[in-house]
């Protein structure tokens, strides 16, 4: 059984020490560094510490050096994220740098992705996402995000505050089959349905799945501004998303 | 999403003498990749648990520094003692945070 100092990076080593308090994890973790590159471990450290620049920049380079996608997957982003997931169990860390790890992981996937499809493996669907006009609220829709980026889905953020414009306008331009929209506030929830009204108008309805969220939606509120769906959270967001894909797939082979 | 310059490599002629040569891209095998994104989403919803159970007694806005980066107004926020630095959050996270919230 490999030991701590058999993990070459320091701040790695540290991090495991400070914050991997069970055996069984400590041990996966010290097994996973150890038979990692050293570079694989940079990268896994950069991703802990949220440095999107520095992952990206470290994937770009792997790569061109030949390092196989999923050894990058695998030794440096999903193994930096398992470490990511025990501090924030344990609160040493919070939401906000969850949410910068995952933007580092995503920088690394940037370069994974031509790979998959070269490999003939493509997005289970592209997601449109934003929060609806008028609301700054955006931590539930990064959590969606997040979440379907890591089950498969090619997610377009269009952030905070979004028009029915602007989600029609991104819609024009990258054809996904999904919409998903968020709002926190009970003023700005009618939104949605304003949203949804202004994709009928434009007559792109019919050629999207739509989902809604966020603390004040519930399913009735959804059914009736004429949604195809709720999610009650980031989780379900996802199940609901690959429900809707599917049925939007039928929809354009039909 | 994707960024580009990796992908004309197919193209790419021949490198001339002295110039690195680019290693061939391996191609991912679908059920290994679908392996990965299981794992993924496995630790992915773990941590939303986490958040979920969190967000009951601790603003999500709020990071480890106890600094807030919510792109709103809250009651809650203070001057950082840094210019340029991000608020200050002064929540007990004893009161529903929400309620401080500028929802204007």
């Amino acid at each position: 059984m490999p030991e701590l100092t058999s993990v070459a990076n320091e701040f790695l080593r540290t991090e495991i020490e400070q914050f991997v308090e069970r055996p069984d994890e400590r041990e996966r973790l010290i097994a996973l560094y150890a038979g990692a590159s050293e570079r694989m471990q940079s990268m896994s450290a950069a991703l802990v510490e949220g440095e999107h620049l520095l992952v990206d920049a470290l994937a770009r380079e792997a790569l061109a050096d030949g390092v196989p996608a999923l050894e990058i997957m695998d030794d440096g982003l999903i193994a930096g994220m398992a470490l990511v997931g025990i501090k924030f169990r344990e609160n040493f860390i919070f939401v906000p740098e969850v949410l910068a790890c995952a933007r580092a992981m995503k920088a690394g996937m940037s370069y994974i992705e031509p790979i998959l499809s070269e490999s003939g493996i493509e997005p289970i669907a592209t997601v449109v996402m934003g929060t609806v006009k008028g609301d700054l609220h955006d931590i539930g829709k990064n959590l969606c995000t997040m979440m379907l980026r890591g089950a498969g889905f090619e997610v377009i953020d269009l952030g905070v505050d979004t028009s029915p414009d602007d989600f029609i306008d991104a819609v024009e331009e990258h054809r996904p089959a999904l919409l998903g929209m968020s709002a926190l506030l009970t003023t700005t929830m009618p939104n949605m349905g304003v949203t949804i009204e202004a994709f009928i108008d434009a007559e792109l309805r019919d050629e999207i799945g739509i989902m809604v969220g966020g603390a004040p939606v519930t399913q009735d509120f959804a059914e009736d501004m004429g949604a195809d769906g709720y999610g009650k959270d980031a989780v379900a967001c996802v199940e609901l998303a690959k429900r809707l894909a599917e049925a939007e797939k039928h929809r354009v082979e039909a | 999403m994707s960024k580009p310059e990796d992908d004309t490599r197919a193209n790419t002629p021949e490198p001339s003498q002295g110039q690195a040569r680019v290693p061939p891209r391996q191609p991912v095998d679908p059920a290994e990749y679908q392996q990965r994104l299981d794992r993924v989403t496995e630790l992915f919803e773990s941590m939303m648990s986490t958040a979920n159970e969190l967000s009951t007694r601790r603003c999500p806005y709020k990071n480890r520094h106890d600094q807030c980066t919510a792109g709103f107004g809250c009651r809650n926020q203070r001057k950082p003692e840094i210019e340029g630095h991000l608020m200050t959050c002064a929540g007990d996270d004893a009161l529903d945070y929400r309620s401080a919230w500028e929802t204007a």
